[in-house]
């Protein structure tokens, strides 16, 4: 391995992971001089929810709760952002935690936007316009669903706001909300984290902390991932996998977003098919392609996939295939829980064109046409 | 890969890593909105040239270097952070660039501290939870690639009157970006650069097996060993290789990264003592007590010290060596290493206590002395994170061991 | 939205666990005592103290404490649960209460919890080593082995605690330590 010739790097928050992990909250803010949070906490019908294990592990700290959200949000827009914001203002709130994925940390970090820069999220839109440190923010992820919550970014009306400060300061991950995790936002959530990685480590600002970051996650993700997504409620398996989940965030965060990424949210926007699903479908298949055209596949990644045993078994030509079928054994133990195809979920053939343009045309760097359409192919037959 | 049922991590910490990434200060201070840029380092560092690399960055952009303070001694004090900040306010800067090795980059911790929070002393700060609000913009330059400090979240400053080394420690410690430029270290000589680099190692070799060890200080401890092991010999052989430079530098912060979140062991409890009590460099007793360090904690991390041999010595090696031998292996290989670096750099790498001398040619670590470092030994916190108990005579046995450069006798280990 | 539909929440208080740890801190505090009586090893470690030599140990922030010192003829002293007005060199606290009974049911030995960043350390650190080798020895005493041998990392052998001591010493120090003389 070789360092680039120059690279940038940031891996912002701070891991907190474990037994009592919630418990280490108050003392972590106070450390930021904060002790007021506004808590937005997931929705979940009858008891164990979210909203009563926090506030018990809060007890006995000098933290009073300013306010606890837990109705529901469908999306990240300004109307639930600017009056999430009052109440945070309403309650002289210092700090934010955020208990969930999705559409509720992007929330969450809108608010902060608003209550810190005091102008409506959405006028920050586009990359490094946010200057300065937000407010503390504390993640506590159930299943981390669309791959953003860990990372340098936020979504308000559709639209990206990604800067630095955007990484939560601290991701507390406890089994206690793992566990609440439904079977397909877990698999949602582990397809996702392992796309990122992949994409980060073979992407060209690759670099020898992304490989860190990303070899970490995909070893977890191996290990763990279809024992959590066949019984989230594994506490061992459904935190492994909300620890892949933040390092693939932070992986993501240092790489520009790729072939795959995009080609997903294009699928979604079309068909409404999960991105997690299709990125995971996307990302094997664009493996299986750069081990078939001889351009390879960066000995890095090899290594993460396969783990250091079965790597160093093969010869150096042979570790690409290794690779790949360490990939394929997440799918074939995770069986009939994740689709095989594109087609298997429904997709039209003629679908595909329009989904390339529209990726392509999302994407800020160029994306090469003609890999995005033979990925696409693959993936819709499953190769 | 194994998770612990509990642990924590932070590197909150920029990288910006290169050969010309030096270029880089003027843009990265304006993204942080300063302009006014005060340097501090030491005489060592000036003298070499490498301040004027910093300033030859920064001409001809909007940044102005307030002052420059190059009067950090290699022991820093609490009086020189105080008069560092007396200049720093003297000259309205609003920035600092730190630029050297540990004494350096603590001495401008605390400036930071005292700048960004008022005051005229540090010691007023001193205590656990002092520092509980983001400091001004910061950025750290290391000049060696082993101490890892660019990333770890403690400031030791002493009180050589009372004869203290204070601790400060708040995430806000950690600066705001480590730069990374080949061109720091290319002029470090090969006798610095092999003790320094093994640090570096054995911050990854102590963090791989020690009590606090998790998912990434693993994935970072075995990316610094691969980008180390594979550099080390090299660039002491030929120093000018600045991409050999570069990828130890990278492993340098990498195994920093590792072990501020996962801790050192033995190795760093007998080299502290070794180094409080004899004036040992930290570099030369890391090099020397790591294979001890690894044979000592054996019968309860074999696994991890057989997997060690992964990165150390690359994938061809690690297949044909069987598992069981696996970790003599990691530990036959730390040996050889050693040896060839002190082949490499006509004998001045130490391989074992007994041969250290100072630059008049002194015995640095006379016989008699081993019982002062034992008793130093267990008042150093690095103890508390090795998986094996080390008391006063666990100490002892393995340095009269370390003495001779003997390899431990492994049955007078007492196993918990 | 009606913000009155999401009050202020000022958490409250794990009363019995809290309870449990002031028993356990009690005991273990009369026992260092007890122990600086009885046991070679914990009375040199008081010996080599400072003289004012105090320290706490307890839970953050609410407590429940016990602080010990060392008084003139360097022996260890029980000083009670009471932290407050007294001068304390060094205080080391566990973060939480859910922190201490991992702790104080020995499922975290003490350089587990170290290591997990479960204590903040007020004070100096060397004083601070010393303190845990007196509570590994105190554990040693107090807890039946199979219990004692989790929460320290390498349990004494019968050769370096005869079983005499041990034993004579454990039923002194338990003695000791609830009648406390
Ligand atoms: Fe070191």
């Amino acid at each position: 391995m070789q360092s680039p010739k120059y690279y940038e790097f940031l891996g912002r928050p701070k891991m907190i992971s474990g037994k009592r992990a919630l418990e280490q909250i108050p003392l972590e803010l106070e450390g930021y001089g904060a002790g007021r949070p506004l808590i937005l906490a997931q929705s979940k019908a009858g008891s164990g929810g979210p909203a009563g294990t926090i506030i018990r592990a809060l007890y006995d700290s000098n933290l009073v709760i300013g306010a606890l959200y837990d109705g529901a949000i469908a999306g990240s827009t300004s109307g639930i952002v600017s009056e999430l914001a009052g109440l945070y203002m309403a309650r002289k709130c210092d700090s934010i935690i955020a208990i969930g994925g999705g559409a509720l940390v992007d929330v969450a970090k809108c608010v902060n936007i608003e209550v810190t820069v005091k102008k409506p999220p959405l006028q920050l839109a586009g990359e490094g316009r946010i200057t300065r440190e937000l407010k503390p923010m504390v993640l506590v992820p159930v299943a981390l669903v669309s791959g953003n919550e860990a990372a340098n970014r936020t979504f308000i009306d559709g639209m990206a706001v990604i800067s630095d400060f955007l990484s939560p300061d601290i991701v507390a991950i406890d089994h206690r909300m793992t566990k609440i995790a439904e079977s397909d936002a877990m698999l949602f959530a582990g397809m996702i984290a392992l796309a990122h990685a992949v994409e980060a480590s073979i992407s060209a600002t690759a670099n020898p902390m992304i490989d860190a970051y990303a070899y970490a996650s995909i070893r977890l993700l191996c290990g763990h991932l279809p024992a959590a997504v066949k019984k989230p409620s594994n506490k061992k398996s459904s935190v492994a996998v909300a620890n892949a989940a933040s390092f693939a965030a932070t992986a993501f965060s240092n790489a520009p977003a790729g072939m795959t990424h995009y080609l997903a949210e294009a699928l979604a926007d079309g068909t409404g098919i999960n991105p997690g699903i299709s990125m995971g479908l996307l990302v094997r298949s664009l493996l299986k392609a750069r081990m078939a055209d001889k351009k390879g596949v960066r000995e890095e990644l090899c290594l993460a996939l396969a783990g250091p045993e079965l790597f160093s078994s093969r010869q150096e030509s042979a570790r690409t295939q290794a690779a790949v079928d360490a990939l394929e054994g997440i799918f074939n133990e995770l069986g009939g829980l994740m689709p095989g195809s594109l087609k298997e979920l429904g997709v039209a053939q003629d679908r595909l064109k329009e989904t390339v343009r529209a990726a392509v045309k999302a994407s800020p760097s160029k994306l090469p046409e003609k890999e995005c359409m033979d990925i696409l192919s693959r993936a819709w037959e499953g190769k | 890969m194994f998770l612990p049922d509990y642990y924590e991590f932070c590197a909150r910490v920029k990288t910006v890593a290169g050969h010309r990434a030096l270029d880089k200060i003027p843009s990265m201070l304006s993204s942080l909105g300063v302009t006014r840029p005060m340097i501090i380092t030491d005489r060592g560092v000036l003298g070499a040239g490498l301040i004027k690399l910093v300033s030859g960055a920064i001409k001809g952009s909007k940044l102005k270097v307030g002052a420059v303070y190059d009067e950090v001694p290699p022991d820093s004090e609490y009086k020189i952070v105080n008069t560092a900040a007396k200049l720093y306010r003297a000259k309205k800067c609003d920035s600092i660039i730190a630029v050297g090795g540990g004494s350096v980059l603590d001495t401008a911790k605390g400036v930071n501290i005292l700048v960004s929070l008022g005051g005229a002393n540090i010691l007023e700060y001193e205590g656990a939870g002092a520092v509980k609000r983001k400091l001004r913009p910061m950025i750290a330059i290391p000049t060696t690639s082993g101490t890892g400090s660019e990333v770890t979240v403690v400031a030791v400053i002493a009180d050589h009157q009372k004869k203290v080394k204070i601790p400060f420690t708040s995430y806000f410690l950690l600066p705001d970006i480590a730069l990374l430029d080949s061109r720091m270290t290319k002029t470090l000589p090969p006798f610095l650069t092999a003790p320094t680099g093994m640090d570096a190692i054995t911050h990854a070799c102590e963090a791989y097996y020690c009590l606090a060890k998790n998912p990434l200080s693993d994935a970072t401890a075995l990316t610094a060993i691969r980008l180390i092991s594979a550099n080390i010999l090299n660039v002491v052989k030929k120093p000018g290789d600045l991409q050999g430079r570069l990828d130890l530098a990278n492993g340098a912060i990498l195994a920093g990264m590792a072990f501020s979140n996962s801790m050192v062991g033995m190795v760093h409890n007998l080299g502290h003592a070794t180094g409080g009590a004899c004036g040992v460099p930290h570099g030369v007793c890391m090099s020397l007590f790591l294979p001890y360090g690894l044979e000592y904690n054996m019968h309860k991390r074999a696994k991890e010290i057989g997997e060690l041999l992964f990165p150390l010595a690359g994938p061809e090696v690690y297949a044909a060596t069987p598992l069981k031998q696996r970790p003599e292996k990691t530990i036959e290989y730390i040996r050889k290493l050693n040896q060839n670096l002190h082949d490499a750099t006509g004998g001045r790498h130490a391989r074992f206590l007994k041969e250290i001398v100072d630059r008049e040619g002194r015995q640095m670590v006379p016989k008699e002395k081993l019982p002062d470092i034992a008793r130093t030994a267990q008042g150093d916190g690095a103890k508390i994170y090795n998986p094996e108990e080390i008391n006063y005579d666990d100490a002892m046995m393995v340095l009269e061991h370390a003495y001779e450069g003997k390899p431990l006798d492994r049955r007078k280990v007492r196993k918990g | 939205m009606n913000y009155d539909s999401y009050p202020e929440i000022k958490p409250g208080r794990k009363t019995i666990k809290r309870i449990y740890i002031a028993v356990m801190l009690f005991i273990v505090g009369r026992a260092i005592q007890a122990a600086g009586r009885m046991d070679k090893t914990v009375r040199k470690e008081f010996q080599n103290l400072k003289d004012d030599f105090v320290f706490a140990l307890g839970v953050h922030p609410h407590g429940p404490w016990m602080v010990v010192g060392r008084d003139t003829k360097g022996r260890a002293r029980y000083l009670g649960w009471n932290p407050e007005g007294k001068k304390i060199p060094l205080k080391m606290s566990i973060k939480n209460v859910e922190s201490a009974i991992l702790v104080f049911t020995f499922q975290e030995s003490t350089s587990v919890a170290f290591a997990r960043n479960r204590f903040v350390v007020d004070g100096d650190l060397i004083d601070a080593l010393a303190v845990v080798r007196v509570l590994d020895l105190v554990e040693v005493y107090l807890l039946p082995k199979l219990i004692a041998a989790l929460a320290v990392k390498r349990y004494p052998k019968w050769s370096e605690l005869s079983p005499v001591r041990k034993h004579i010493g454990r039923v002194a120090i338990y003695t000791r330590a609830l009648l406390g003389f």
